[in-house]
């Protein structure tokens, strides 16, 4: 096989395009099971060498059994190594007792999920993609292939991610090495095809382009990633509301220039209730009890999730069918159809996550027996939205942290809202585990407490 | 649950003025009052382990004159003889018969000063007492005196001449409390405390046997929420299942930090317990039970260290 820079650049962009996913998954999995105990950048420095590795054994003229079974020992000898230098780094060197514990870790792995275990599989995963990587050809289908199967199950990986506060803490970063590795990839890929723009009058130039564009991608992902924030959205939000209010006076005024009819007696407003009482206790949309809302919500996720799915789909399409028609005219360019293996994967993924989930929902509704009343359930929600306010000011609760030690941390805070937050921790501690029914004094407090500290902007105490 | 929470009243009056009593005497260290507080309300046994001269002994006789009760020491030594602790029978030239002669163990509070000192023929003579509060002397059983609280001091640090306690036995002390040096400002109020007389003898008791019982029963009353007893049961798994555990805590010790956590909750005025009470009682009741590997111990990895670790990694129940 010919292999000059060119081809080697495009098994750079793979082996890229693929640790980024890699990177996203493992990420999830050591944030949500391993509280991200361990470097998976570490672990991923695997790939390269694993390809290294298997491409130097592809050379020796020896039966495949046995290049696989060198391959392999190779692999247990990475494997180990890791799992010393990243979980048993304070033991000594000839201090052996770790090795026993790798057995014990995978025996015990349905029940507890320690950082061996993740090391085990995520190097076999590794292991398996680089000696894969060695028999691939890497030219431009290969590369549309890799982006087609990477892109989803980057974005499957962040939706799952963006349920757990700060998992995937460097989803931008990803996403924008991903599309810098796939662009960078698919764009040499061309290049070494005979047709296209950049292989006939800019041929000679063609690598600045790639730069420049490459730089152009990751500047540009970098600059999204620090503008569309929470703070970005409010400003729209603002921006909107502001014009929404000038389109009113307009109107308003138009209207005034109508002929008017008689006026007509009012009748006396009555009190309004304040904001908060707006939402009866509990009841959320349309007084609906609280399993039901779980289920609109469940049914909810399932639309979005759907039409996500099917968005994607439909821009995939959109693509291969154009790229069908620019690569009409070239030979030897093939590309995968939608409608192969990849639609049934896909469905298969799909209808899998679905089931599981179902399950999952099932087994939740199943285990809660106990039902609240509407202002039991308000007094919850009113916490969990604390959290969320509190969560997106920087101050998430950790899950190993009690309500009241998260208590701490909101007055450390907002030390001026020390009384509000006790006496929504205490509220909702009673409801929580006591099952206390507060009266309605208390809980009129404990809204207005909320409301008071809901007021309060980032940075902006008062 | 109505009524419950009217009586908590009585559990928390009771709470407050033990606690003040006990503080006369006791400076400072109100964790360590707290905890033989829920140990005399689950009437189980504690064991306060700590260098000489940190208030060990003290705080086992304050305990026992705050209550109204029959209290006896046992100073343990290597000769101590398990008759020496139960009792023995004896020929009376009077009525010319054998008669009983009740040990030291026949109180309701007993305060056995450096356990570990006694040999282990003695120490397991205790066995029967702390888990079924009877005595067996001569084939006849006698039950001991209700409530009945045993109070044992041993010192870490000086092992020579002493045996340890076997793990039998540790499991069944309800707690270990440990008492530590006091601060700069406590030593001082110390030291102005007990100038001119000991406050432990002008010390009044704050509670009667029978008054004692009663507040028992209704401690144990609090309500464990669902997942909060999960909670509670995946840190005992924890501990039986953690790298450097060769013993994890018993069903005993599950039993144990439940009981202790309902207890907690009445003595601190919540009829409820909170994931808080079973965190905070974690430590001194499930400590002593486990039984760390050797290359554990060799990493100096203590039981502390490795709970420590289980609390920081199994989620507290918050959100439903």
């Amino acid at each position: 096989m010919k292999t000059g820079w060119p081809r080697i650049a495009l098994y750079i962009t793979i082996i890229g395009m693929e640790s980024c996913w890699l990177f996203a998954i493992l990420s999830l999995v050591s944030g949500l099971v391993l509280q991200g105990q361990l470097s998976i950048i570490s672990l991923l420095a695997l790939y390269p060498i694993a390809f290294g590795i298997n491409k130097t054994i592809a050379q020796f003229k020896l039966a495949k059994v046995y290049l696989n079974l060198i391959s392999w020992s190779i692999w247990a000898g990475a494997m180990l190594l890791l799992v010393k230098l990243q979980i048993y780094s304070s033991l000594g060197l000839w201090d052996q007792s770790w090795l026993k514990e790798i057995p014990v870790a995978l025996r015990q792995a349905p029940y507890d999920f320690r950082p061996e275990v993740l090391l085990f599989i995520g190097s076999i995963i590794i292991w398996w993609l680089g000696q894969r990587l060695v028999h691939l050809k890497a030219d431009f289908p290969k590369l549309i292939v890799e982006f087609q199967f990477g892109m989803p199950v980057l974005i499957v990986t962040f939706i799952i991610g963006s349920y757990f506060t700060g998992v995937l803490e460097h989803a931008v970063l990803i996403a924008v090495a991903f599309f810098a590795f796939a662009l960078s990839g698919l764009s040499i890929g061309h290049a070494q095809q005979t047709a296209g723009s950049i292989s006939q009058i800019y041929r000679g130039r063609w690598l600045g382009i790639l730069i420049t564009g490459i730089s152009l991608v990751i500047v540009l992902g970098l600059l999204s990633g620090s503008t569309v924030n929470p703070d970005f959205f409010e400003r729209i939000l603002n921006t909107a509301k502001w014009a929404w209010e000038v389109a009113k006076r307009a109107l308003i005024w138009v209207a005034s220039l109508l002929p008017t009819s008689p006026p007509t007696e009012i009748p006396a407003a009555g009190e309004m209730p304040g904001e908060i009482l707006r939402e009866p206790a509990g009841s959320g949309i349309f007084g609906m009890p609280q399993w039901i809302r779980s289920i609109i919500k469940f049914a909810l996720f399932i639309n979005i999730a759907f039409w996500c799915i099917f968005a994607l789909w439909r821009a995939s399409g959109q693509m291969l069918n154009w790229l069908n028609q620019r690569l009409a005219g070239m030979a030897g360019i093939k590309t995968e159809s939608l409608s192969g293996a990849f639609k049934s994967d896909v469905t298969r993924l799909v209808k899998r996550i679905l089931t599981k989930f179902l399950i999952f929902l099932l087994k939740r509704l199943g285990r809660k027996t106990r039902v609240l009343s509407p202002e039991l359930a308000s007094i919850q929600q009113i916490y969990c939205q604390m959290v969320r306010w509190a969560t997106a000011r920087g101050c998430p609760r950790h899950p190993t942290q009690t309500a009241y030690e998260y208590q701490i941390s909101l007055v450390n805070l907002l030390p001026d809202f020390h009384e509000e937050f006790s006496l929504i921790t205490r509220q909702f501690v009673g409801v929580r585990y006591g099952g206390l029914t507060p009266g309605k004094d208390e809980l009129l407090n404990l809204r207005q407490s909320w409301e008071r500290i809901r007021k309060v902007r980032r940075g902006h105490p008062s | 649950m109505g009524e419950f929470a009217q009586q908590l009243n009585r559990i928390a009056t009771f709470a407050e003025r033990f606690m003040e009593n006990v503080g006369k005497v006791i400076v400072g260290r109100k964790d360590a009052i707290e905890l033989i507080l829920v140990a005399l309300l689950c009437e189980g046994h504690v064991l306060i382990e700590d260098v000489p001269g940190t208030g060990k002994t003290m705080l086992a006789k304050t305990t026992a004159r705050s209550i109204n009760c029959n209290f006896q020491r046992i100073q343990c030594t290597p000769d101590l003889l398990p008759s020496d602790i139960t009792g023995i029978h004896y020929f009376s030239q009077k009525t010319s018969e054998f008669e009983f002669r009740p040990g030291p163990i026949m109180a309701n509070i007993v305060l056995a000063d450096e356990i570990n000192r006694a040999t282990p023929r003695t120490q397991s003579s205790l066995l029967e007492c702390m888990q079924e509060q009877q005595v067996t002397v001569d084939l006849e059983t006698i039950p001991l005196p209700r409530p009945f609280l045993l109070i044992a001091t041993q010192n870490p640090v000086e092992l020579e001449g002493t045996f340890p306690l076997p793990e039998a036995q540790l499991d069944r002390f309800l707690m270990k409390i440990t008492m530590g040096y006091p601060g700069e400002d406590e030593e001082d109020t110390i030291l102005k405390r007990f100038h001119q007389e000991n406050p432990l003898a002008s010390l009044s008791s704050v509670i009667e046997a029978e008054e004692l019982l009663v507040l028992q029963k209704l401690s144990r009353q609090a309500y464990v929420e669902e997942s909060v007893r999960r909670y509670l049961l995946a840190i005992i798994r924890a501990t039986r299942e953690h790298k450097s555990i060769e013993l994890g805590a018993s069903p005993r010790a599950s039993l144990s930090l439940d009981l202790a956590s309902r207890v907690l909750a009445t003595v601190r005025g919540r009829s409820y317990v909170i994931p808080d009470d079973v965190k905070y009682l974690a430590p001194p009741i499930l400590g002593h039970r486990l039984i760390e590997k050797p290359e554990a111990k060799l990493r100096k990895h203590s039981t502390e260290a490795v709970l420590e670790e289980i609390l920081a990694q199994i989620p507290v129940p918050v959100e439903q």
